[in-house]
């Protein structure tokens, strides 16, 4: 069976690797509909109706516990794994619903595995060149590899065998191999999760700005929240397979929609609250959470919006120590006094059986 | 969906669904591969299945005759005595030299631990012959000691007894080694770490040893101790050589001798439930503990002895065994050879020569890309189905070579029959070796396809799916990814199968077409038929000394570092 016979007439052979530049009607990156799987003998399925939209030039990161079908979801839209229900089309393309799918190989997308599965027997050079077959002349393949071997910093490392590179530039070969044959765009499978913590942060970033300066769209996974926020233009959480929420970063950290969302990004506090005159009554419960970083110690005694507690423990963690106090005029319903967490500056620690005031930093009021 | 495929699609979607089961990664083209795979598995698990439907047949007279007169019960004792005594005997030379080596670092201990592996490139048949002299040098005496003693009334049944136990000595010193290495592997490789932990839980290593490592090597110790067992279901050579009346040996016996083909198929299906009797044991005795728990580094465990005396003793222990399982015989082939110089032409030995070594590369090779398409079927789809094909290809190992010989010949004849097309025994089996490549592959498919196997174990998932993300097909990703990364397990696995294929016996002896000569057969020819001792050593230490080049190749592919 040939590839044709999967492609729709409008997969013309420039369709991969097209950017934003080309028209006003340039169609998103990925449009996934609905994607629903259930493995077998699963008690709950994988993934549960999820629908996300990847636009052009965008990182969207898609962020989740383990066991919450976030790589499952890649896999599919992959072609690795079929769903039981939905659509995914790839530069508007449809090349999965219902029966039938396009081969992975005739996707025309990237793919950096968590393991990197660079091909041990090639070194850097042939395994960028291992994508590229389709690129009839010589001369131009070796021109791809010399931009992309640019592109990613890789000089001189052409002739070196994987397992003579660090873990940063095996990422980085296994990104220049994705990025190689100019996919539609590319999908990253936990691409920190093999770094060494010393040297993560650097190492994300560059990764991110690889993939900008290369104007490819790009789908990563993640269950670590600091390198979601950092290296993505869009933040999706998912959970036991459902998708909780979508947006910016900041948004969807400073206004979770979910209690979930809130406590996965970080350290929140539930504080119970009453309502003030005035103030429109919340849905659902009363209690109020705000993140230790919304929160600031203050001289201003007077009024409302603050608490009240007593310190009773505090741990260094670096550029800040972490505080908690104890509030026993802020009861919770059983009765018992509330704790909530605050970070103090790293000169401004209070001695445990202080008491302070917090309310909440300008920032978090905007 | 506008574009989207068609029906043809959906079916073989179906049928990948059918068939992938559980798998990860998703296929269109299936169906040729699992039919591929199928053919293979049928091509294997036909014969076979001849012989088992045989069975069920209402018995003819002659097999009446064959269980009523005790011929039968006389080849099942005979086999369940060689099973016995050389599995009894093989296991305390291979644990015995396995424990010295590992424990004990004597003078010469990495001498010894290769040296011991050496007594496997000798075929038993080989070793039979070579230890001729020991039935007139060591027999006779004997004999004149027992008329003394007990007069002539018993000479018979001693000479009997002598027989078996010459047998027995004789394989169990060239078999040893598969319980040899298993043992080394389950006491270094499996069991290390336990045993430093049990040291510095404050017991000592001998104690460490009984309690902890002989435990935990037990599952690999079984495993080498069954292959002996089905070697010496498969032995012709030496069997018919002391005498010693064998399922194996029974089955040529009804065939040639009595022409009764009723009675040699129904005697093959005894001996494969000797067989699976036999792997039921070992599955039994291995029971739950497969252990691979800890699959780590090689831990050199040993310790110098404290005394002279224990020195003395390992030392010699090792040259004890590796004297009498390879020096000895060694040398007398050599003694032979040295008068068979005098007699022979080097040129008449060439003929043999260049046809076992192409036969022995052609069926190698020809099995090889067979378990190859295997290995590579079973990774793409990885489900219930492919399973059971591969392991219906494995049973032919199992099997001994007269069972395999009958099964071929038996199969060939019925579809002969049912197509009334003679002439497909001919073309098989008189004017050409495809008959015996085929009877081979039905033989030798384990290991070829068991390393193979273990290869692309190694090769993780992701490689395949990178490749095909970078937009290669799965024959592409095939020569480009798993090929170059399956070369040490390939160039293992066609070392062993070269190295069998070139000293197998009953197979070749009735398969091959005529005026074909091997090694195997030439050997068989001149020292058993012949008895021409002095020309029949020559073949024969051309057989073993490729039997080394194949033993020391694949100590060096063992040892070399995994990737990673």
């Amino acid at each position: 069976m040939r590839g044709s016979d999967y492609l729709t007439p409008l997969d013309s052979p420039a369709a991969p690797g097209l950017s934003n530049d080309v028209s006003d009607h340039m169609p998103d990156s990925l449009e996934i509909q609905e994607i629903s799987k259930t493995f077998p003998r699963a008690v709950r399925p994988a993934l549960d109706r999820v629908s996300i939209v990847l636009g052009d030039g965008d990182i969207l990161a898609l962020v989740g516990e383990s066991g919450s079908g976030k790589t499952t979801l890649l896999r599919i839209i992959a072609g690795l794994e079929q769903p039981d229900e939905g659509t995914v089309a790839i530069g508007g393309q449809l090349v999965c619903s219902e029966g039938s799918s396009v081969p992975p190989e005739q996707r025309h997308i990237g793919f950096v595995f968590q393991d990197y599965a660079l091909f041990p027997h090639l070194n850097v050079r042939k395994n960028l060149l291992y994508g590229l077959h389709r690129i009839v002349h010589r001369d131009e393949r070796e021109e791809r590899v010399e931009e992309i071997v640019k592109l990613a910093g890789l000089d001189g490392l052409e002739k070196r065998f994987p397992h003579e590179l660090s873990g940063g530039q095996q990422q980085r070969v296994a990104l220049a191999r994705a990025l190689a044959p100019r996919p539609s765009f590319i999908l990253l499978d936990e691409p920190f999760s093999n770094l060494d913590p010393m040297r993560k942060d650097t190492l994300r970033d560059e990764l991110r700005r690889i993939v900008k300066s290369s104007a490819t769209s790009a789908l990563i996974v993640t269950h670590d929240t600091r390198d979601a926020l950092a290296v993505s233009d869009t933040l999706a959480v998912l959970k036991e397979g459902k998708l909780q929420q979508v947006g910016s970063p900041e948004r969807v950290y400073f206004h979770s929609t979910s209690e979930y969302t809130a406590s996965l990004f970080g350290k929140v506090n539930r504080i119970p609250c009453q309502l003030l005159e005035g103030e429109d009554a919340p849905q659902g419960s009363p209690d109020i959470l705000v993140r230790p970083a919304d929160l600031e110690i203050t001289q201003e005694v007077t009024g409302g919006g603050h608490i009240v507690g007593k310190v009773i423990a505090s741990h260094f963690r670096g550029d800040f120590h972490e505080v908690t106090l104890e509030c026993a005029d802020v009861e919770t319903d059983s009765g018992e006094s509330t704790q909530v967490t605050i970070y103090v500056g790293a000169n401004r620690k209070p001695a445990l059986g202080d008491t302070v005031t917090v309310r909440r930093s300008r920032r978090g009021e905007e | 969906m506008p574009g989207l495929a068609g029906n043809k699609s959906k079916e073989a979607q179906s049928l990948s669904r059918l068939f992938t089961t559980g798998s990860r990664l998703y296929y269109l083209s299936t169906s040729a591969w699992w039919i591929g795979a199928a053919l293979i598995a049928l091509l294997i698990a036909v014969p076979l299945a001849v012989v088992v439907l045989t069975f069920f047949d209402p018995p003819s007279a002659a097999w009446r005759e064959v269980v009523g007169y005790g011929v039968l019960g006389s080849y099942l004792k005979g086999t369940i005595i060689m099973l016995l005594g050389t599995g009894l005997l093989a296991s305390v030379f291979g644990i015995g030299a396995a424990w010295v080596v590992t424990v004990w670092d004597f003078p010469g201990r990495k001498f010894f631990s290769l040296a011991l592996m050496f007594p496997m490139a000798i075929p038993t048949y080989v070793a039979a012959y070579a230890y001729d002299f020991a039935k007139y040098e060591l027999r006779d005496p004997m004999m004149l000691w027992v008329r003394e003693k007990f007069g002539p009334g018993v000479m018979m049944d001693a000479n009997i007894v002598f027989n078996h136990a010459l047998a027995v000595f004789v394989l169990a010193l060239v078999l040893y080694p598969y319980v040899y290495i298993a043992a080394r592997i389950g006491f270094s490789e499996i069991s290390g770490a336990y045993i430093e932990n049990s040291r510095l839980l404050g017991r000592s290593l001998w104690r460490s040893l009984f309690s902890v490592g002989l435990p935990l090597a037990r599952p690999a110790i079984i495993g080498g101790l069954l292959l002996v067992l089905l070697e010496v279901m498969n032995e012709y050579g030496a069997m018919l050589h002391y005498g010693i009346e064998t399922l194996t040996i029974g089955i040529f016996n009804q065939w040639y001798d009595w022409e009764d083909t009723d009675s040699a198929i129904r005697l093959a299906g005894v001996a494969m439930l000797v067989v699976f009797v036999i792997i039921i044991a070992e599955m039994v005795l291995r029971g739950r503990s497969r252990f691979h728990a800890h699959h780590g580094q090689r831990r050199n465990l040993a310790e110098k002895p404290k005394t002279l005396a224990g020195n003395l003793l390992a030392f010699g222990f090792c040259l004890m065994l590796l004297y009498f399982a390879f020096v000895l015989p060694l040398w007398q082939l050599l003694k032979l050879a040295s008068y068979g110089l005098e007699k022979v032409e080097l040129g008449d030995l060439m003929s043999p020569v260049a046809g076992s070594l192409s036969m022995a590369l052609l069926a190698g090779l020809v099995i090889l890309a067979a378990a190859l398409f295997l290995a590579y079927a079973a990774r793409l789809f990885p489900g219930l189905s492919m399973r059971i094909l591969s392991k219906m290809c494995m049973l032919g190992y199992a099997l001994p070579g007269a069972v395999v010989v009958i099964a071929m010949l038996t199969a060939t004849a019925f579809i002969s029959d049912s197509l009334s097309a003679d002439s497909l025994t001919t073309i098989l089996f008189t004017t050409t070796p495809i008959g015996l490549v085929m009877a081979y592959a039905v033989r030798f498919m384990t290991p070829a396809l068991a390393p193979l196997e273990a290869g692309m174990a190694n090769i993780r998932r992701s490689m395949d799916e990178a490749s095909r993300i970078l937009g290669r097909s799965s024959w592409g990703s095939f020569f480009r990814i798993h090929f170059p990364l399956l070369r040490l397990p390939l160039l293992g696995a066609l070392i062993v199968l070269f190295v069998d294929i070139l000293k197998e016996l009953p197979l070749t002896l009735v398969l091959s077409p005529p005026n074909v000569e091997t090694l195997a057969t030439q050997t068989f020819g001149l020292m058993h038929k012949e008895e021409r001792f002095a020309e029949g050593s020559l073949p024969a230490l051309i057989l073993v000394l490729s039997g080394c080049v194949g033993v020391i190749i694949l100590h060096r592919l063992i040892r070399r570092p995994r990737q990673a």
